[in-house]
């Protein structure tokens, strides 16, 4: 709502048009109404649609269910406005304020008033790269509580020269867990902005820990920080986990066919921790073999040794496994089995040694 | 040691052996289960809370070992177990429920992920069989000693087998394992010949003094054989 200074309605207050006068203290203040932006995007369609949606809820709820809002909202008190005017939180407000960060966050409208209301929280940041390529924040630790999902929005200013950017920030995602602690935005951020970052371009992000029950925002981190090769907090290039996942790996040969894969190393000297899941098409199987394209090629000769079983159809027998990654010269995965032949579909997983 | 004294199961106290730091932890230790209990057959997982200054809350997936009371086999398999919100998790299976209660080995470690940076190789430690009496042969083996703890997987060429070299007490004499490791792990005795049942044959050896002592239940029709191994995590002191 723009404000303006009146000279000539002193007296007056009410709407003619699209100008409202009211009178504030001694004076008489005019205000145009507010108009949406004639920017039509889909996003802005959906979010008009979705604050349209939580508004008229309101109205479907029932008179109890009704009275339980305006008592929270009577609890919270005052609030005040950018312009300073103080003014109370209306049981109407906090219904639609909730629902909708309920339903950015995924929830469906809750027409129960939560018994409590909590404000969204800060972030703790390791390091993280803003890049062409990779927009990754690490070390945001474990979320404190189950129902928190992070909250995530940004902005790229559009010239060096563009400032007050603060408040230009938009969601770009919602992420209900974090990778042991990483999130990769840099997906979200090309659907959202249609491009990848440039090298130099200034980069801002709100970001904050909310409630998706019963959240609103009010404490966050933003952050506005220039594109650049190398990470933020440390100046090192990316590196990536020593990770393979199920979508970094030709799942399926003439024989065989991998249906689960997650491997991951980690410190002290070499300790793998995987999940793998695989079956065989026809007869007795030694060992399958599958390309994979998930590890840099520090990594050359991953072997293990571990607990296989039988899936429940196949009566859930013990095998001990070798998983051994190539990579380099060939990226292959094999599995074979040291014990005898592999169930037709199996299972293997735990944390063991790697060793050469 | 860490005290586990609440379950979601109706199981009692659970004393392990533990090594903890932020990066890994190893437990070792042995859960008897009570299927009949009425916590435990409402329960889709079993949870055993850890103490509130454990080092780690969540852990990467590793491994438990269930043991049956089936006669004479013992048939079991491996499971899933890994640490969540300060609870030591293990995967449910109700296969062998029948057969009255059954127990629940650890002797894993868990770790955490998420780690950038660079890695050093295992070092190995080798191995030699003292016994003369070519009960045993190694087929391939991985030996790693830290000072807090070790981890041992072994496939054996020659292990006993029950139809030919009784029911023992075996010993298994070893050069160089850890003396300090006391520690009772289930051995996986089946070979290529034994039939095709729900479960793996398996009987539980003790790792003392550095050597590691089992046997074979009586009336065993054939049980160990070349295709036995065990695979482990165990601390030390």
């Amino acid at each position: 709502m723009k404000l303006l200074p009146s000279v000539a309605f002193n007296d007056f207050s009410g709407s003619a048009g699209n100008v409202t006068a009211r009178k504030t203290g001694d004076r008489t203040v005019l205000s145009t109404r507010t108009k949406h932006s004639k920017k039509k995007t889909t996003y802005q369609a959906a979010t008009r649609c979705r604050f349209a949606d939580t508004v008229r809820g309101y109205v479907d709820i029932t008179e109890e269910q009704r009275q339980g809002w305006i008592s929270l909202a009577n609890n919270l008190g005052s609030y005040h406005t950018s312009t300073g005017k103080e003014y109370s939180m209306t049981g109407h407000n906090l219904f639609v304020a909730i629902n909708t960060y309920r339903k950015i966050c995924g929830k469906p409208q809750s027409d129960i008033a939560p018994p409590e209301l909590k404000p969204s929280n800060y972030i703790r940041l390791d390091d993280w790269w803003l890049t062409p390529e990779h927009i990754v924040l690490t070390g945001l630790g474990e979320k404190e509580n189950p129902n928190d999902v992070l909250y995530v929005e940004m902005y790229v200013a559009q010239s060096p020269a563009e400032s007050n950017c603060l408040d230009k920030t938009v969601l770009v995602a919602i992420c209900p867990n974090t990778d042991w602690g990483d999130i990769d935005l840099t997906n979200a951020f090309i659907e959202k902005f249609g491009t990848p970052l440039k090298i130099g371009q200034k980069v801002y992000i709100k970001i904050c820990w909310i409630d998706s029950e019963c959240g609103y925002i009010k404490y966050y981190s933003l952050i506005g920080r220039n594109a650049q090769e190398t990470s933020i907090e440390r100046n090192a290039p990316y590196f990536p986990r020593a990770k393979i996942t199920i979508d970094q790996i030709d799942a399926i040969d003439e024989d065989s066919l991998i249906e689960y894969f997650d491997y991951e190393i980690s410190p002290g000297s070499k300790f793998t921790s995987n999940e793998i899941v695989s079956r065989y098409f026809e007869g007795v199987s030694a060992g399958c073999n599958f390309l994979h394209y998930g590890l840099l090629d520090v990594f050359e000769f991953e072997r293990s040794y571990q607990y296989s079983r039988g899936t429940a159809e196949m009566g859930y027998q013990i095998q001990c496994t070798e998983v051994l990654i190539r990579n380099g010269f060939t990226n292959m995965i094999n599995l074979s089995c040291r014990t005898g032949g592999l169930p037709r579909h199996f299972e293997t997983f735990g944390t063991y040694y790697i060793t050469q | 040691m860490i005290i586990l004294n609440f379950n979601n199961f109706g199981g009692g106290s659970v004393t392990l052996k533990d090594y903890q730091s932020k990066g890994i932890c190893v437990l070792n230790g042995k859960i008897t289960v009570d299927p009949t209990n009425s916590a435990y057959i409402t329960a889709t997982r079993l949870e055993l809370n850890l103490p509130s200054n454990f080092a780690m809350t969540k852990s990467a997936i590793s491994t438990a070992i269930l043991v049956s009371n089936a006669p004479i086999f013992h048939y079991g398999t491996v499971l899933h177990c890994w640490i969540e919100n300060n609870k030591l998790c293990i995967e449910k299976l109700t296969e062998w429920d029948n057969y009255g209660n059954y127990e629940i080995y650890i002797n894993s470690a868990f770790v955490t992920r998420g780690y950038r940076g660079d890695f050093t190789q295992t070092s190995k430690k080798n191995l030699s069989i003292l016994n003369t009496d070519n009960l045993f042969a190694f087929n391939q083996y991985t030996y790693v000693e830290t000072a807090d703890y070790v981890f041992f997987v072994a496939m054996f060429l020659s292990f006993p087998l029950s139809l030919s070299q009784g029911q023992g007490p075996f010993t298994l004499q070893l050069s160089d394992f850890a003396t300090d490791v006391n520690v009772q792990i289930p051995l996986i005795v089946t070979d290529a010949n034994t039939p095709k049942t729900i479960g793996t044959n398996i009987t539980v050896g003790t790792f003392e003094n550095g050597n590691l002592t089992f046997s074979y239940p009586n009336n065993t029709s054939r049980i160990g054989g070349d295709g036995s191994f065990f695979n482990f995590f165990a601390t030390r002191g």
